[in-house]
Order: C-alpha cells, then structure tokens, then sequence
C-alpha cells in the first residue's frame, strides 16, 4: 500500500505562515476597500441624513452640511438626492439667522434669508412638512 | 516456512504455530531483525532530507512569505499616504489659488456671512494656524477667521438649544459653558485685532469684525435671553462676568418658559 509523504516539520511551519498571511492579507484588503468606500459614500448618503432627519437633530443636519469644521460638504457635492436634506438643513440654518437679523433691525439681509428660505421650501420637495416643524421651533422663541 | 515441532505450514512472522501451538522462535529473530532494518531505513531518510532540507520547496516557500510581507507593506502604505495626498492636493490648490480664494473670502466677510467664510475656510484648508504664518497669502484674514470660528461654534452651540434634545450628550449647562467660551475666546481676539495686530486690520476688516460682534450680541439676546443693555457692554465684562450673565440669562428664560 502507498502511504502519504511525510513533510519535514520545518516545511510544515512554513507553509502554517504562508495559510495565516494569506487569511491576513485578504481580510487586510477588503478592510482597506471597504473602509476607502465606506469613508465617502457614509459622507454623502442619503441614508444617513435620512436617519438624523428621522430623529428631528435638525441642528446635526446643519452641522454636517454648513457648520463642520472637517470635511464640510460642498454645494457641488450636493447630489439630486441629497438636495432636499441640504434644503432642510439651509432652511434650519437661515430661520436660525432670520432671528438674529429681525433683532438687530437689518431689513436688507432679512428680506434675503427669507428670499433665501423660500428657495429652500422649494428645494424640499417632500420634506416640506419639516419646514413648518422648524417654523415651529423658532416661532417659541420669544424676544 | 514449516513448523520446527508439527511439520504444519506457517507464515514467517506467526510467533505460535496455529497447528500445535508451539512456539516458532524463528518469528522472534525475524521481527527482530526487520525492526533493526526499519530503524535503519529510517534514519537514512531523515539524514538524507535534512541533508538536502528540500531546498527549492523551501525558497518558493520563502518567496511567497516574502511577497506577502510585501503586499502588506503596500496596503499600509496606500491607507496612510491617500489622505495626506488629498490634503497636499487640496492646501496646494489653496496657495495656486490664493488670490481667486481671498475674492471669495472678501465677498464672504462683506456680507458678513461668518458660516460661509468658515465653511469655505474649512473645505479649502485655511486653517486660522495656516493664516497666522508670515508668508501665508490668507494672513490678513487671521483675525476674522478667529473671531468668525468663534462665532459658528456659539452659533452651533446655541442650535443645540433649538429644540434642546434629552438625549444630548451634553447637559444645557455645558451648553451654555461652551457659548461663554467662546464668546469670552471672541472678546479676546476682538481685544488683540484692535491693539496691536500685525500687519494692522484694514478698515474693511474691522468693519467685518464690528459687524460680527454685532451679530453674536443679537445672537445672545434673542436665543440666550441676554438683556440689550447688557448685551452692550459684553466688551467691558470680564470672562467670568459674561459666563454669570450668559446662565443667568438663560435660567430667566428657562423659568419664563
């Protein structure tokens, strides 16, 4: 009867190394790629403003479109999809600004936030109602 | 072979004879001989492959960890060098594009739109430390752009008050502790911009920044509750009296509420 090979033991080490590398390396890679992929399309998904939207965080959606100190993202970054969260993040930030304009009894720059709000309502499609959630917010503040 | 005692046939290695049951001592030096022969063999192999180690499987073996070693190498070099490209990219367009950038900015800080100017700021990489630096072509902007971040950061903070959200990680006294930083932060570069700022601010820029200012005491009046009139001599307070005035403005309110 034919009886296997025996492989020399140092043989064997070497290609132990050669299985946990390779397991090492591939698992390295898709990390790699994943996290490249991950990194940007996390950024610029709509899912993932669909979730702060979901939540009311009106000021995060802000904060990631026109507040981030890192990475803020551009109006030319601005996708078709993405366009109605960044008009409900920019109507949020000007009725923010609206208020201080209105204190300070600057007509010109509060005819143009409020110019500038109404492109947002328009920008909105269906997020439309949040308009008048954040209206609002801000019709409480009492000055 | 036969059997010594009954005649009967028997294998070479039957150590009794299966006939008469005696035993075939014959077996015993035959096994003991083909042990020793085993044993033999055996160390003549071993001897043999550690001689040769079997060179070549070694080497490719070898080769392979090498190359593998080397692909690691390359993935973590590629993970820690893409950023830093892209930031090299991206602070060298800011210096090619110096005077096209500070257009924008002028625009920005005309307008007063202190989110804007940091918002470009920060996408383009003119950081306020980069500003600072003598031959940095955004050095005039040094002061506006501290006194600007100072502002979005109240700005932001404030936000956080608008609806306040119980889940917050911060408390509204952090909140409002954070807002009295900054504004003290904000007082503080508004004080060193007029001293003695080198090169001197232009008129245009301390009109920005007078216009800033007053921004951030509308800011505190309408979403902190702060009193104009004591919004108006947020400039002669010290850093702790606006920090008082900040929570006691905003506990007023919270009990108006």
């Amino acid at each position: 009867m034919k009886t296997a090979k025996k492989r020399h033991p140092f043989l064997l080490l070497l290609d132990i190394i050669i299985v946990i590398l390779t397991i090492a390396l591939a698992v390295t890679v898709i990390i790699y790629v994943k996290d490249s992929a991950d990194r940007e399309g996390y950024r610029l998904s709509p899912e993932t403003y669909s979730h702060t939207l979901q939540t009311g965080d009106y000021r995060s959606l802000t904060q990631s479109f026109y507040l981030a100190s890192y990475q803020p993202i551009l109006e030319e970054e601005i996708t078709p999809e993405l366009r109605p969260y960044a008009s409900v993040a920019g109507y949020y930030l000007d009725r923010f600004v609206l208020g201080i304009y209105q204190t300070m009894g600057d007509a010109g720059r509060t005819e143009q936030t409020l110019s500038q709000m109404e492109q947002d309502r328009q920008a909105m499609s269906f997020f439309l109602p949040e308009a008048d959630k954040i209206d609002k917010i801000f019709d409480s503040v009492r000055r | 072979m036969k059997c010594p005692a009954c005649g009967a046939n028997i294998g070479v290695r039957d150590e009794f004879c299966a006939w008469c049951g005696k035993p075939n001592e014959r077996a015993g030096r035959h096994l003991q001989i083909l042990k020793r022969y085993r044993t033999a063999t055996d160390v003549t192999r071993s001897e043999l492959e550690r001689q040769t180690l079997h060179r070549v499987p070694v080497f490719i073996r070898l080769l392979v960890i090498a190359l593998q070693l080397g692909c690691f190498a390359v993935v973590i070099i590629l993970s820690s060098t893409a950023w830093d490209r892209e930031e090299g990219r991206i602070r060298r367009n800011a210096d090619l594009h110096a005077a096209e950038y500070a257009a924008i900015l002028d625009n920005c800080m005309a307008e007063g739109d202190a989110v804007a100017f940091c918002r470009f700021c920060n996408a383009h990489r003119i950081e306020v430390y980069r500003s600072g630096h003598k031959d940095s072509p955004y050095r005039k902007y040094r002061r506006y752009s501290e006194l600007a971040d100072n502002y979005v950061r109240i700005m932001s903070a404030a936000m956080q008050l608008y609806p306040y959200r119980t889940d917050s990680y911060r408390s509204e006294a952090d909140i409002i502790q954070s807002i009295a930083e900054n504004t003290n932060s904000f007082y503080g570069t508004l004080e060193r911009a007029e001293k003695d700022d080198d090169p001197p601010l232009s008129e245009e820029m301390l009109r920005a920044a007078a216009d800033l200012e007053d921004q951030l005491r509308a800011l505190l009046i309408t979403y902190l509750g702060v009193d104009p009139s004591d919004a108006d001599r947020l400039r002669e307070l010290t850093d702790a009296q606006r920090r008082l005035l900040l929570e006691t403005a905003w506990d007023a309110r919270k009990g108006d509420a």
